[in-house]
């Protein structure tokens, strides 16, 4: 056995060890039990937050990206270095409060409440279904290259394997993964993450030695226009490329529904200096090891294995191992919740309420296994025989999700005028136009990237929709009472709103109105 | 319909000093304690490893927010002389079954969200109580010269804002 997999036993031993103590440690009785999910504070919220959200793209994709074309790549990255605190800062502390004052959830389930119809189900929980399906295949993918690489078995075969533990880690979830894994494999990420980048600039001999050589191998990969310079001037390029990942992540169901786990409201704030830190440390380095990549492995066949490739030449084979352990956290922790999130909207967002409305806790259970383990086929199917480039299914599914709920989920909080009708013409708009222009072949005809459109035409929507019709379809009175509240962060003493406990917002509106 | 008054935990001289432990100035002028209704399932939930944890939920009757709570406590009788309740607002009010409805979709969903599919399901109700009146206090208090009116929760002493 070689000492990169025994890594990743001793990897996944580590994660089962964290489960079993923890739920030795705080399971004693069903309160510890049931309420770990809303009593996550600031460095779990944000870090569970990111590892979810920063998947196998960044090992596969990123690296890619930068192999390809050089400094282009950190369009995306800048993009993605405020991902975190803007979507903590913008929906964090507001989405906590109205999720809880609403009665909400699931993240397509407070959709529905803040815009009261069952179209707003029925359309958000496919397209939600849909898109993560995608992002899951690039997961799949991305696990199954890396553990081609390490065990040298076929890609179809390493494929079924990762998506086997993949599918398990979700199945026994509660035993490996209840309490702080995500917390633990998010910091494993960073470790693993800085080590290859440092041990790759000490092999080139440095940052400036590095880019030096880059541009004797092509000065353009330097600048931020990519390998050929084609991305020059391409400001509809590089506008969706710095939005993808920045407010993208604020459509992502799977994602913003750890805004809705939060201890209190005020942990978005910390939550978003977290994050912030962990992006700088995290983000940058797949990109500037992708690029390095081409000093010292300047003939890949894969692009997509870059940094797979430069940790097994620039890094002691122990250490592969370790960085091996964090790519397959960074796809497990995201694989993980949007399985998890897949079966939910399945069994709660379409099931139980179209289906078996009187549906039993037994039934919602088997309805999401056999969801994930319909999508794991499906998956692998798709994926076994032509797999697609990881960074391309993520951008896409990115840009469709971003685009369909990001005004939604945006508005749902800032705009007391958005209404039912203005949030289903935005999904529709914003899915069809991102999707149409991808398959169109319209970026290349216009040099507009598909999340310009797509936000364009679902927050145009979201506008005219919701003004075309308030008359029609006014915003109910309950939910302007509680935008009301839930904006509601003065007059109150600075050393006193940070205490506030949100789960007395609605007690204290009735009080209130009461005296 | 059978209901439970719970025991008051924080008392009116508890609240102001909570508020004063944050804002060392402030000035309680008054404590009203007003109580909310909810209603109240006791179920079983199994975890993992076979064991089931006993678990009560209390489900807000004028929001339709539910609340995993710890066991409750009756009110002595006497206490009832201050009983103060909030009135219906009739425009979100929901009934007893849509409340036992949203328990159990808050314990599955928080079980799922813990457990992952490792989960079994089997939430079974073991108790019901049509109404749980739970005490809050609201204070009328002063700070730098400016009034607030903020809510302090009679059972665990956290507190949230009503207005100024």
């Amino acid at each position: 056995m070689s000492i990169e997999i025994l890594f990743l036993i001793i990897y996944f031993i580590a994660m089962a060890g964290i489960g079993v103590w923890a739920m030795k440690k705080g399971q004693n009785d069903s309160e510890g039990f049931l309420l770990g999910g809303r009593s996550i504070g600031p460095g779990v919220t944000a870090l569970r937050l990111q590892s979810s959200s920063m998947s196998g793209y960044m090992f596969m994709g990123a690296g890619s990206m930068g192999y390809t074309q050089g400094y282009f790549g950190m369009w995306y990255a800048l993009g993605d270095l405020g991902g975190g605190i803007l979507n903590l800062s913008v929906l964090g502390r507001r989405m906590r409060k109205l999720s809880q004052i609403l009665g909400s959830i699931t993240s397509i389930e407070y959709l529905e409440h803040r815009y009261p119809s069952k179209w707003i189900r029925l359309i958000a929980a496919p397209v939600a279904l849909f898109c993560m399906f995608f992002y899951l295949l690039a997961q799949f993918i991305a696990g199954g290259r890396g553990l081609e690489m390490v065990t040298g078995v076929s890609f179809p075969v390493a494929l079924a394997i990762a998506i086997g533990v993949i599918v398990l880690y979700t199945f026994l979830g509660g035993y490996l993964a209840v309490a702080y894994t995500d917390f633990v494999q998010a910091i494993i990420m960073v470790v693993g993450m800085v080590w290859v980048l440092i041990a790759t600039l000490i092999a080139i001999g440095g940052f400036t030695k590095g880019n030096e050589a880059i541009g004797a191998i092509n000065p353009n990969m330097l600048t931020m226009w990519g390998a050929d310079l084609g991305y020059q001037g391409q400001w509809g390029v590089i506008i969706g490329a710095l939005l993808v990942f920045s407010i993208g992540y604020m459509g992502w169901p799977h994602v913003v529904v750890s805004h809705m786990a939060m201890k209190k409201p005020s942990v978005a704030r910390t939550a978003g200096a977290y994050s912030l830190i962990f992006n700088l440390l995290f983000i940058p380095g797949p990109y500037l090891v992708g690029m390095f990549a081409l000093i010292l492995l300047p003939n890949l066949a894969n692009p997509e294995t870059a940094i797979f490739e430069v940790a097994d030449a620039v890094l002691p084979t122990f250490a592969v191992g370790i960085v091996m352990a964090a790519i397959m956290a960074a796809i497990m922790s995201t694989a993980d919740a949007l399985l998890l999130q897949a079966g939910t909207i399945a069994s709660q967002d379409i099931y139980a309420r179209f289906i078996n409305k009187k549906m039993s806790d037994r039934q919602m259970v088997w309805v999401s296994r056999i969801t994930v383990l319909v999508l794991a086929v499906i998956g692998f199917a798709i994926a076994a025989f032509e797999p697609p480039a990881v960074a391309a299914i993520v951008i896409f599914s990115t840009t469709v999700l971003g685009s369909a709920f990001v005004p939604a989920y945006v508005c749902a909080v800032w705009w007391k005028k958005a209404n039912t009708v203005g949030a289903i013409s935005s999904m529709v708009a914003g899915t069809l136009v991102s999707v149409l222009w991808t398959v169109s072949g319209a970026p290349y005809a216009t040099g507009i990237d598909p999340m310009v459109t797509g936000i364009l035409a679902s927050t145009v929507a979201m506008i005219i929709g919701s003004l075309a019709s308030q008359k029609t379809h006014p915003v109910p009175e309950h939910i302007v009472r509680a935008l009301d509240e839930t904006a509601k962060i003065g007059p109150i003493p600075a050393k006193m709103i940070m205490g506030q406990d949100a789960m007395l917002a609605s007690q204290a509106e009735m009080a209130g109105r009461d005296e | 319909m059978n209901e439970l008054v719970l025991r008051t935990i924080v008392d009116a001289q508890y609240a102001e000093s909570i508020l004063q432990a944050k804002a060392p100035g402030m000035k309680v002028i008054s404590a009203t304690q007003r109580h909310h209704p909810f209603a109240g399932f006791v179920f079983d939930v199994p975890q993992l490893a076979g064991r089931v944890g006993r678990t009560h939920t209390l489900v807000d009757y004028f929001s339709g927010k539910a609340f995993i709570s710890g066991p409750w406590q009756a009110a002595d009788p006497s206490d009832s002389i201050g009983f103060k309740p909030v009135l219906d607002p009739q425009w979100n009010t929901i009934d007893f079954d849509s409340a036992r409805q949203k328990a159990k979709a808050l314990l599955a969903t928080a079980a799922l969200r813990r457990a992952r599919l490792a989960w079994k399901g089997g939430v079974r109700e073991q108790r019901s109580v049509g109404k749980v009146w739970k005490p809050n206090w609201v204070l009328e208090a002063q700070l730098d010269g400016k009034s607030y009116r903020i809510m302090v929760d009679g059972l665990n002493g956290g507190y949230f804002f009503i207005g100024s």
